[in-house]
């Protein structure tokens, strides 16, 4: 086994200094793409929680009906789904979105609000791995 | 066989992004994303497609040769791939907009 990057002084670059939640991120990625977490939908998008752009980022992932994994210092987590749904399903969104006047959940991440849509999923996951619905 | 694809967000504009195929896993590929006029495009990539794990750089569009980054299994080339960009991404974006 061998690699050209393996001393990284020769690269003339100092490792990033990282934060907690950046190295929980970290580990929980390389579990997840090792298949050693198999708690998340594909295409599933991992962000740490000390991120300064969370909350947009979440807005983002939501948008592109995609779940956001915010991970935090001590390896917990929060998942934020988006809605699952059909084509009658999303008729009946829209009724209801009218119905209601547009009302919206929020979630608040990093001193922001995001705004989730109706059907969204915000599920928390203790650092034990243990999902709460 | 469909690729699966895992991303992590390492700033509002960057990701990465690993694509795998087969399980085991066959071929990957992992990329560097950087959001440019509101689209991703991969700055950075490694991958096995040509049956060594190789590393390519990118200048705008075009994508440099490839260099053999490891050697090893594929269990072991797909860390080293991600831990390698999360250790250079600045650097690698900073010659990236500097070269494009």
């Amino acid at each position: 086994m061998a690699d050209h990057h393996g001393a990284v002084e020769d690269d003339g670059m100092s490792p990033r200094n990282t934060t907690a939640a950046e190295s929980a991120a970290d580990h929980r990625f390389l579990e997840i793409v090792g298949g050693a977490a198999t708690a998340y939908p594909a295409e599933s998008e991992l962000v740490r929680a000390d991120l300064p752009d969370l909350s947009a980022v979440i807005t983002e992932n939501v948008a592109a009906r995609r779940t956001t994994v915010v991970v935090h210092d001590d390896g917990s987590e929060v998942i934020v789904d988006p809605p699952e749904f059909g084509k009658i399903a999303a008729f009946i969104l829209l009724v209801a979105l009218a119905a209601l006047g547009a009302r919206r959940a929020q979630l608040e991440a990093a001193g922001n609000v995001v705004e989730l849509p109706v059907g969204a999923r915000v599920r928390l996951r203790p650092p034990s791995g243990v999902l709460a619905a | 066989m469909d690729p699966l694809v895992w991303f992590q967000r390492l700033a509002l504009d960057v990701r990465i992004a690993v694509e795998l195929t087969g399980r085991p896993v066959e071929l990957y590929v992992v990329r560097l994303e950087l959001r440019v006029a509101g689209a991703w495009r991969t700055i950075h990539l490694f991958d096995n497609a040509h049956g060594a794990h190789d590393e390519h750089s990118f200048r705008g569009a075009l994508k440099l040769p490839a260099l053999e980054f490891f050697v090893g299994s594929n269990s072991e080339a797909i860390p080293r791939a991600i831990s390698l960009l999360k250790e250079r991404w600045p650097i690698i974006m900073e010659q990236w907009r500097t070269t494009a």
